[in-house]
């Protein structure tokens, strides 16, 4: 027999990241296309992380042919629901650097959303490395409820 | 036959001449694979991929994975 049941709607998780709700009183988006979000890389102690609200440039690299402000992260697939009420998004394709020389350490990419005042999405941190006259790469994992880069159970 | 040759911090060099070393790293839900090219002493190229084996948890403790 079928049954009410309390919880929130799944379908609201991927909504809520895809801005289709503001229960708050200050609107601020007008563009109906995906916003750009952007990668930038962190130097070793620079007190990036889930306290960070914005990108800033205190902090982030800088080396041969990499730009201020990071990589622009390819953006072709909407979050989703899946895997019961887990919503997810992934980048479409791995964040990367070309031939970068980036010769202080760094261990934390920050995603941020450069169409909305700079916003902080998520860190991510790992080993603390350098690059020489070489590539550097984000490799994402698959877009699904329980790999994707961004989830909300 | 051409060389094969790689781009370093000395311009392109025959990759018969650079020693190279790969270091994989294994880290909680992360696999970070370097690549270091050497000239004689002098490292001359490194390359780094940060495979990211499972996302965020938005409803995860602070700093946690999901």
């Amino acid at each position: 027999m079928a049954a009410n049941a309390t919880g929130v709607a799944d379908s609201f998780k991927a909504e809520i990241l895809q801005a289709i709700h503001n229960l708050g009183v200050t609107v601020t988006r007008a563009s109906t296309t995906a916003d750009t979000v952007k990668a930038a890389l962190y130097v070793q102690n620079s007190s990036i992380g889930p306290t960070t609200t914005a990108y800033t440039a205190t902090g982030e690299v800088s080396g041969t042919n990499y730009t201020a402000g990071g990589q622009t992260v390819t953006n072709a697939t909407a979050p989703t629901t899946g895997g019961g009420a887990t919503a997810y998004w992934t980048p479409s394709a791995n964040i990367s650097w070309t031939t970068v020389t980036l010769s202080t350490l760094f261990d934390c990419a920050l995603l941020y959303n450069a169409s909305q005042g700079n916003r902080a999405i998520g860190a991510f941190t790992f080993g603390a490395q350098v690059v020489v006259a070489g590539n550097f790469a984000l490799t994402v994992p698959a877009n699904g409820p329980t790999t994707g880069l961004i989830q909300l159970a | 036959m051409e060389p094969d040759l790689v781009n370093t911090t000395q311009g392109l060099i025959d990759r018969a001449r650079l020693e190279r070393t790969v270091h994989c790293t294994d880290e909680p839900g992360k696999l970070i694979v370097a690549v270091e090219w050497r000239l004689g002493p002098e490292m001359v190229r490194r390359d780094v991929w940060i495979n990211i084996l499972r996302g965020m948890d938005m409803t995860a403790a602070m700093g946690e994975a999901a």
